[in-house]
């Protein structure tokens, strides 16, 4: 015979009893008899065939799901203990009316509808922008946890200097928070970078050094790994492989949709590092069960700025492409000509992985019948300026993309 | 409800210590009146969630004392009032008194989560 002792929150269950008996050599066999006896403690207790999300239960001092779950055995005489699982949390940082430093307005980006681009009034389609973060992209949110997670485990300390290998948002993120704290950032980019980008970073206090163009951008994570080698003092936050990156998007830009939105179906990203994919996407499958997590990936041998193509061969630690339900190729065209619809009809003025999500997300939202599609735009259009296909007509928008060299 | 101030300055002692961090433990409470903080540990420890720990047999003996508890947990920069999440994950507790402490505001509210609904608890000290 088994004691199995009753929480106050579930003793009206049984009677008023503190504590009950019941019989079985397993967890299961244990907790099919109570609940034999005690009825009312079944949906409490038992879902789905397994222990309820709100309730713990214990076996020699022990949870018994860090056990064998419903088949740890329980010895003739053990005592069983019943308890509330009890958890919540904050979900989101307050943002304070004053900031102390811009690294506090990071995130906490708004949520605008897109009505006009949403294919059927029964859908709705939901942006994220990102671009109204500091630096003007989601890559501050990456940058500052990078940074503040080296600092809190000790591995960034006051004279070491960072060592990025980008030619784009991540490498303005990072220098503006390695100004703010202090560090010398020094960013690796491919020598045909553009001047703008060059420019930018160095405006913002990164120095940069540049690897052949004929290598792209890999040629740029071989220079830094091997600077990075040869002197103790860099520290390479590395986002492609940084666990902080989808924390980030977990606690940050997933957590501030679930709290915004009552529904959602559908959350669509760019495919880059994976992180936006990987964090806000667990966090919003808590909250919303059946979402369909959807990735935006440009067509190999077609580049999307700051997107990657997995055919392109490589994948960065930090994505799981099992927890990917959807990955849906997007053409640069297609990706420009959202783009460009999003500032037409909604103002919303968005950069070229914006289009290629959007893109995606007005494509998954025409498969719908009814229901909530969220897209995460990653940055504005301003960085883009000078690309010649935001005025060019549709039969000068081809030209256009096939003299516009991406990286 | 009353949390004496002397209760009041144990959670938000706490609640400081587990910067930057939230953190949780059970009031309990005789006649609506708070007698003793007891600190838990967060296991999810992330400055916006908590997940209570205690010692299995400490919190079953804490309920066949006759008092009441109450779950707290901190919020590190947000007010003290229920999030999404709290009100999701709520689960047993439901109907019952329900503390948040902000840590940067410094303000203590109690609440009651049923059915998705919050309603505020009247607090005194």
């Amino acid at each position: 015979m088994t004691v199995v002792r009753i929480p106050p929150t579930l003793r009206s269950e049984v009677g008023g009893a503190r504590q009950v008996e019941a019989d079985g050599d397993t967890v299961r066999e244990v907790l099919d008899d109570l609940v034999e006896r005690h009825p009312a403690l079944a949906p409490q207790i038992l879902q789905n065939g397994g222990i309820a999300p709100f309730v713990n239960v214990y076996v020699g001092g022990e949870d018994v799901r860090t056990l064998d779950g419903l088949d740890t055995s329980v010895a003739d005489g053990e005592t069983v203990i019943l308890l509330p699982a009890m958890a919540g949390g904050a979900s989101r940082p307050w943002a304070p009316p004053v900031a102390a430093s811009l690294l506090e307005l990071v995130g906490s980006t708004p949520l605008v509808e897109l009505p006009r681009l949403a294919p059927k009034p029964a859908v709705k389609l939901y942006a994220k922008l990102e671009g109204q973060n500091p630096t003007g992209s989601i890559k501050d949110r990456v940058a500052k946890a990078m940074v503040e997670d080296a600092e809190a485990s000790g591995e960034l300390q006051p004279g070491r200097a960072l060592l990025e290998p980008t030619s784009g948002n991540t490498g303005i993120a990072l220098a503006l928070v390695a100004r703010l704290k202090g560090y010398p950032l020094t960013c690796v980019l491919p020598e045909n970078a553009t001047p703008e980008r060059k420019r930018l970073l160095r405006l913002y206090g990164a120095e940069i050094v540049l690897s052949p163009a004929a290598e792209g951008s890999n040629g740029a994570v071989r220079l830094a790994l091997e600077l990075a080698e040869s002197d103790p003092r860099w520290f390479v936050p590395f986002q492609y492989a940084n666990d902080a990156n989808p924390r980030a998007h977990y606690e940050g830009t997933g957590a501030e949709i679930a709290e915004a939105l009552d529904r959602v179906d559908v959350l669509v990203a760019g495919l880059g590092t994976g992180g936006t994919l990987m964090g806000a996407g667990e966090r919003l499958r808590e909250t919303f069960p059946d979402l369909v997590v959807a990735a935006a990936e440009p067509l190999p041998g077609d580049p999307v700025m700051g997107l990657r193509s997995l055919d392109d061969g490589y994948v960065p630690p930090i994505l799981d492409v099992s927890k990917l339900d959807r990955k849906v190729l997007v053409s640069n065209e297609e990706s420009v000509a959202a783009v460009r619809d999003l500032l037409r009809l909604e103002g919303v003025f968005g950069g070229v992985s914006s289009g290629a999500a959007l893109a995606v997300a007005c494509r998954l939202a025409a498969e719908l019948d009814e229901g909530v599609v969220v897209t995460v735009l990653a940055d504005g259009g301003w960085k883009y300026l000078s690309a010649d296909f935001w005025d060019a007509d549709d039969e000068g928008l081809a030209a256009s993309m096939e003299r516009t060299v991406w990286w | 409800m009353v949390i004496p101030a002397a209760v009041r300055s144990e959670i938000a002692e706490h609640a400081r210590a587990e910067l930057p961090n939230e953190a949780c433990g059970l009031l309990l409470l005789e006649d609506d009146v708070a007698v003793e903080y007891v600190p838990g540990e967060n296991a999810s420890p992330t400055p916006y969630y908590f997940e209570l720990r205690l010692d299995p047999v400490v919190w079953a003996d804490l309920g066949d004392r006759d008092v009441e508890q109450a779950v707290v947990h901190s919020h590190v920069s947000s007010p003290p009032r229920p999030s999404r999440t709290d009100v999701e994950r709520i689960g047993l507790w439901q109907g019952l008194p329900y503390v948040i402490y902000s840590v940067r505001l410094d303000e203590l509210a109690a609440w009651r989560i049923a059915d998705g609904a919050i309603e505020p608890l009247p607090l005194a000290s």
